[in-house]
């Protein structure tokens, strides 16, 4: 237990990487509390990032993690995005942890959509920018060539400069910097085991707590 | 052979929960595309399109249409009508294309001139100014504005737009043709973050204008 992050009040929304026990609703939300932070995590696998301003329905699950508490799995009607104003109004985060970048990678699309992806992030960065909000957004890590998501490593480069590039106001995490492409195993290219979501979570928790990103924060 | 069976059993066992994910679509098949008419004729304009119909003023922000979300690769087919003047207009959108489809005055009627683009340069803290040179007698048109009067644009060729992320500061523009004033100035007022705008140059009866529109989808 460290105090680095401590007064910090973090709110993290993400895609499938955020909606099952064990993966980044475990081990970063972890990691930011083991250094002090007020964690409030909210996951919907499968959307996009606009999906986040308004209630959307998940087509794979969710889960929803409140401070110490555990994670608590939402299936079926129950897994939802809940509308980013509403988060903030309720929670008061000094810090939205945005994790969003393989569900807009298409990765069974010969080309990157672009435009899409750019009306997607922009919906999302512009209410982020409304609220008075910082932030961070965790792009995509490397994962494994293959699976059934048809994940390849120079799509995940071309989606991760592609965010890069667009996701202003909010610092760019770039997750490809965290691992060599293929070394945290994975079972469906995508998806990592619980060394992998470890080592994951862990990475971002040292961007979020470094000088960099923590001197920018208004707490 | 225990060693085996255990380090198989460890491995089943750490993936158990990432081999549960379902299957489910990372984005869109094909990428968004949209289509848009300006009314840059001197007159209010039509545009019917089967038993839709938009019509468009001949100044201020009724003169564009929204963007309207098309499918890529699809004919699009429309009559646009400016007072006796009609034209039919076909056009098909790439992946990712925003599609302008700018009426204009000519002689004693009208033409069409579709503009096309496909940005990358999406940001909430900034704004993104376009400009569109629709005079096909301007070689080379420009654009200064700001405090100092700086190049916006420059050497910008008939229907072929240029763009950039200009901070979201309160501006005013004066375009020119191979280094003249054309039309008056333009004041495009505060810009917002994460919008976007086009400055459009245009020829006329009375002389080139310029103007600008927003560059909305919803």
């Amino acid at each position: 237990m460290s105090a680095l992050l401590a007064g910090l009040t973090v709110l993290i929304i993400g895609d499938s990487h955020m909606s099952t026990q064990d993966y980044l609703i475990t081990t970063l939300h972890d990691d930011l509390m083991s250094k002090g932070a007020v964690v409030y995590s909210f996951g919907a696998c499968g959307v996009a990032a606009g999906d986040w301003m308004v209630k959307s329905q998940s087509p794979c699950g969710g889960a929803v993690r409140i401070k110490d508490g555990p994670v608590e799995v939402k299936t079926g009607q129950e897994a939802m995005t809940r509308p980013f104003n509403e988060l903030v109004k309720t929670y008061k985060p000094n810090l939205v942890v945005v994790v969003n970048g393989d569900t807009m990678a298409s990765y069974s699309s010969p080309e990157l959509p672009k435009t899409w992806i750019g009306q997607q992030v922009t919906r999302l960065t512009k209410g982020i920018k409304n609220n008075g909000v910082n932030c961070v957004w965790v792009g995509p890590a490397w994962g494994t060539e293959g699976g059934k998501f048809n994940k390849t490593f120079a799509r995940a480069k071309e989606m991760s400069g592609y965010l890069s590039e667009i996701v202003a106001p909010c610092t760019y995490i770039d997750s490809l910097t965290l691992s060599k492409p293929g070394e945290w195993a994975s079972s469906d290219g995508q998806h990592f085991d619980l060394a992998g979501y470890k080592a994951w979570g862990a990475g971002i928790g040292n961007v979020i707590s470094s000088p960099a990103v923590l001197n920018n924060i208004k707490k | 052979m225990k060693k085996i069976l255990a380090i198989g059993l460890g491995l089943i066992s750490s993936f158990a929960a990432a081999a549960d994910n379902p299957l489910y679509p990372t984005g869109p098949a094909q990428d968004s595309s949209f289509v848009r008419f300006l009314n840059a004729s001197e007159d209010k304009a039509s545009v019917v399109n089967g038993t839709a119909k938009v019509s468009l003023t001949a100044q201020g922000e009724g003169r564009v249409s929204r963007f309207y979300p098309v499918s890529a690769g699809t004919k699009l087919l429309a009559n646009v009508q400016v007072g006796a003047s009609k034209l039919a207009v076909e056009v098909t959108a790439k992946p990712g294309e925003f599609v302008t489809v700018a009426i204009i005055s000519k002689d004693k009627g009208i033409e069409t001139v579709v503009v096309k683009e496909s940005p990358t340069d999406f940001n909430a803290s900034r704004a993104s100014v376009g400009f569109v040179n629709l005079d096909a007698s301007c070689a080379a048109a420009g654009l200064t504005g700001g405090a100092k009067n700086a190049m916006i644009f420059e050497a910008v060729k008939p229907v072929s737009p240029q763009r950039r992320l200009i901070n979201p500061v309160s501006l005013a523009v004066q375009a020119n043709c191979d280094g003249k004033d054309a039309g008056k100035p333009v004041d495009l007022g505060q810009l917002q973050g994460g919008e976007r705008y086009s400055v459009v140059l245009v020829p006329g009866k009375k002389g080139q204008q310029a103007f600008f529109v927003r560059d909305s989808t919803s």
